[in-house]
């Protein structure tokens, strides 16, 4: 009992600093977002209470609906999108074909490059004046279809879209660390049972790394919900607002020292986000059951 | 986690401390038990925390004077506790050292950065072993006003800095924690300042922001290009002027350069042109709803219609790039883009450039200028009467009308100082400073003269506009709802 006893006071006392910190910078900042998001504050001089007010104001603006709804359409597509490109990529890789290592490193090689860089990159590209892509539309005699891809409302948002996908080494070293860790003696088994490669891929690898998996889909999820730099970067959320996402709004609310309209598009980025890893965590621990 | 971990913790303590503890402990284990024992080591733990924290804190302490009576010389009174001593303030062997801090956007490639580097030098010189500005560069000016408005929402406002809008000087005043310099400006700088600019500089009677860059914006034409479309003659109306426009796109070239990312601001420029003609001297206090808004936002449209493919989603660096390398004729901005493209434009253009004023609509109100203050000097509140002398002393430093002319020839700036105009070199900036003198009246430029919100609202309104999901009154309505 007492040794019992000794062993909780030694792991509250390990926890401490890290419960510390925390609450410090991530449990108080939320509150504190939420309270002053009931108040009109342009961050410079007192706050107002406002009540509910700001709530209203954001949700009456069709900027923050289309910008929630980028948000949405943004983790849909890179949980159903990039994360299996990134399975396909990971289980190609992990049967290490010729040059397996160059080309791991050139998928996750968008990771360690500034985004900077590489939203310039992709300017350039869709450029219409000088860009790539027209350049190579008018080569093939297309020229017809050269456009302003990022300025034109029909297609900027898949140009910025697909530009996010290129990020997919992250998720693809997770699932091949978690290839890597699967018994031989499965495949070995499968394969004097006269398996192909497809199928004990189906039905060896993919359930055995469903926990890497599950990772990748609540990472992407989350990183979706919160895109922000390559938007920024590469539009600015426009043209007229069409490739604005929640984290672009409520930036933009802070540069009109609208704080109170800020604070409660975070709070509804918080609870959507919330929302969303519920769900997760909702579909993968069914599946366990 | 087990009990032999709990025990060997503490290791940082010196041999002896630990000795010490652990001897005791084994002594009170026996004595009273492992319960005891347990509260004995938290005990230990709890002073290598204490101790730990007590060397951090000796680490951090700032060190004393070795001679308490190496003191301030500057003033009588003696201060009590140093915790009154203002951040920046160093003590020296000769006297107090004052050191302002200056988060400063005049570096890098800005076209002022070398002579206002070589202003702050020469003031550090002059004024060495007294006062000290130390520059803090900052390159981006989106993220530079962000570090300013959050500095001085959290009391931390800097000692120098600058600010680009009236509608962002009247707020920084409202929080009461920028200075009043109205006696600095009226004392013995008055006579620096050009008529009247101090004046509208003022908020409440009181003078928050030294009035300091001005923006000039004048018209720009590429006169090879002009020449080459058989254009003889410059516009004065904006009918001509899309005429002109005509003529150049059927010659090949780009007639304007528009953009819509980040502020918009060569649209916003031609948007500010277009409200002069149409609503005249008062155009801004006549509000949004006047007509001269709508009637301006058809006029932008339309020279959306001669304009490059990208214009929608390009920034700043793409309307240089058309205009720099001779793919658009038309350009407007403010003289300080001249220094730019001296040095970067292709090779002839700055030779080739024709200046112009703004351009009259049904015959009404040509030869009007786009001019307004583009940074005010601002100093953060001091209690420190020698950060304020230091502050003072920078102002009249960097506003001696001498100093100040060099700045300007050397960037194409234009400053709200009165200085000898037929010293500029420039032929084109006195063409400039010639025109806008002669000009029949002047307004700010629209961000300037709007609230944050509508100024920050206006590229995305542009976009609506040019992509047709709004027409010219809904362009201003969406204006109208961001205020």
């Amino acid at each position: 009992m007492k040794h019992k006893r000794q062993n909780t006071v030694g792991i509250v006392l390990f926890l401490l600093p890290a419960l510390f910190l925390f609450i410090v910078f991530f449990v108080f900042p939320i509150f504190f977002v939420g309270i002053m998001s009931l108040f009109d504050w342009n961050g410079i001089t007192d706050a107002g209470f406002a009540g509910l007010q700001n709530y209203a104001k954001i949700f009456s603006d069709k900027v923050f609906w289309r910008s929630l709804r980028n948000n949405v359409i943004w983790a849909l597509s890179a949980c159903f999108i990039q994360v299996p490109l990134a399975l396909l990529m990971a289980l190609i890789l992990s049967k290490k074909p010729k040059f397996w290592k160059f080309f791991r490193t050139v998928y996750f090689l968008p990771q360690v490059i500034s985004g900077i860089a590489i939203a310039t990159l992709w300017s350039a590209v869709y450029n219409s004046e000088f860009g790539l892509l027209n350049g190579i539309l008018r080569a093939v005699g297309l020229g017809d279809q050269a456009k302003n891809w990022l300025g034109n409302p029909s297609t900027a948002f898949i140009c910025v879209l697909i530009y996010g996908l290129f990020y997919i080494g992250y998720y693809m070293v997770i699932m091949m660390a978690g290839i890597t860790g699967i018994d031989q003696t499965y495949y070995e088994a499968a394969r004097i049972d006269g398996a192909n490669v497809f199928q004990t891929d189906i039905h060896i690898t993919i359930p055995l790394i469903k926990y890497s998996l599950s990772t990748c889909v609540t990472l992407a999820a989350v990183f979706g919900l919160r895109t922000f730099e390559q938007v920024y970067l590469l539009t600015n959320g426009g043209p007229a607002n069409r490739t604005s996402v929640l984290v672009l709004y409520l930036y933009n609310q802070m540069r009109n020292n609208n704080y109170g309209g800020a604070n409660a598009s975070s709070v509804m980025l918080i609870l959507t986000g919330a929302l969303v890893i519920v769900c997760i965590r909702k579909m993968f621990s069914s599946r366990d059951e | 986690m087990n009990c032999s971990m709990l025990y060997d913790f503490p290791k940082i303590l010196p041999i002896k401390l630990k000795h010490l503890i652990k001897r005791k402990i084994k002594k009170k284990e026996s004595e009273k038990g492992r319960y005891c024992f347990m509260k004995k080591r938290f005990l230990a733990l709890a002073l290598t925390v204490v101790l730990g924290i007590t060397s951090l804190t000796g680490c951090g302490a700032k060190e004393e004077p070795a001679d308490s009576s190496a003191k301030s010389d500057v003033g009588t009174e003696e201060k009590e506790t140093p915790a009154d001593t203002p951040a920046g303030t160093e003590q020296t062997g000769s006297g107090e050292m004052v050191t302002l801090n200056f988060p400063n956007i005049w570096v890098g490639t800005d076209s002022k950065a070398e002579v206002f580097g070589k202003m702050i030098t020469g003031f550090n010189e002059q004024y060495k072993g007294q006062y000290e500005v130390k520059v803090e560069e900052q390159t981006d000016y989106d993220a530079y006003r962000d570090k300013i408005r959050t500095l001085i929402s959290t009391g931390d406002a800097p000692d120098i800095f600058t600010v680009d809008s009236m509608a962002d000087l009247t707020l920084f005043a409202e929080s009461g924690k920028i200075m009043d310099t109205t006696s600095y400006v009226e004392g013995n700088l008055a006579d620096r300042f050009v008529e009247s600019a101090i004046d509208n500089a003022k908020i409440d009677g009181v003078c928050y922001g030294v009035p300091y860059e001005m923006a000039v914006v004048p018209f720009m034409y590429n006169q090879k290009l002009l020449d080459a479309a058989g254009i003889t003659e410059l516009p004065a109306s904006f009918e001509d002027f899309f005429d002109d426009c005509e003529k150049l796109k059927a010659s090949g070239v780009f007639p304007t350069t528009q953009m819509t990312n980040d502020n918009a601001w060569t649209s916003m420029l031609w948007y500010s042109y277009a409200l002069a003609a149409c609503g005249g001297v008062d155009v801004y206090e006549k509000g949004l709803d006047d007509e001269a808004f709508v009637k301006a936002a058809e006029i932008l449209k339309k020279m959306f219609d001669y304009t490059s493919s990208d214009a929608v989603g390009a920034d700043a660096s793409v309307v240089n790039g058309h205009f720099f390398n001779e793919r658009a004729a038309i350009y407007t901005n403010g003289s300080w883009i001249l220094g730019r493209i001296k040095t970067e434009g292709a090779e002839g253009l700055y030779d080739n450039l024709s200046i112009s004023p703004g351009l009259s609509v049904d015959g009404k109100n040509g030869g009007a200028y786009v001019n307004s203050v583009l940074a005010y000097i601002v100093l953060g509140k001091q209690d420190d009467p020698n950060k304020q002398a230091a502050a003072e002393a920078f102002l009249e430093y960097i506003t001696d009308p001498d100093r100040v002319l060099e700045l300007s020839n050397s960037s194409g700036a234009m400053f709200a100082i009165s200085y000898d105009a037929s010293k500029i070199t420039d032929p084109l900036m006195s063409e400039i400073m010639d025109q806008s003198k002669a000009a029949p009246f002047m307004i700010p430029y629209f961000n300037a003269a709007m609230p944050t919100a509508v100024a920050n609202a206006f590229p995305s309104a542009l976009e609506s506009l040019v992509l047709g999901d709004v027409d010219a009154q809904g362009f201003v309505d969406m204006l109208k709802s961001a205020q």
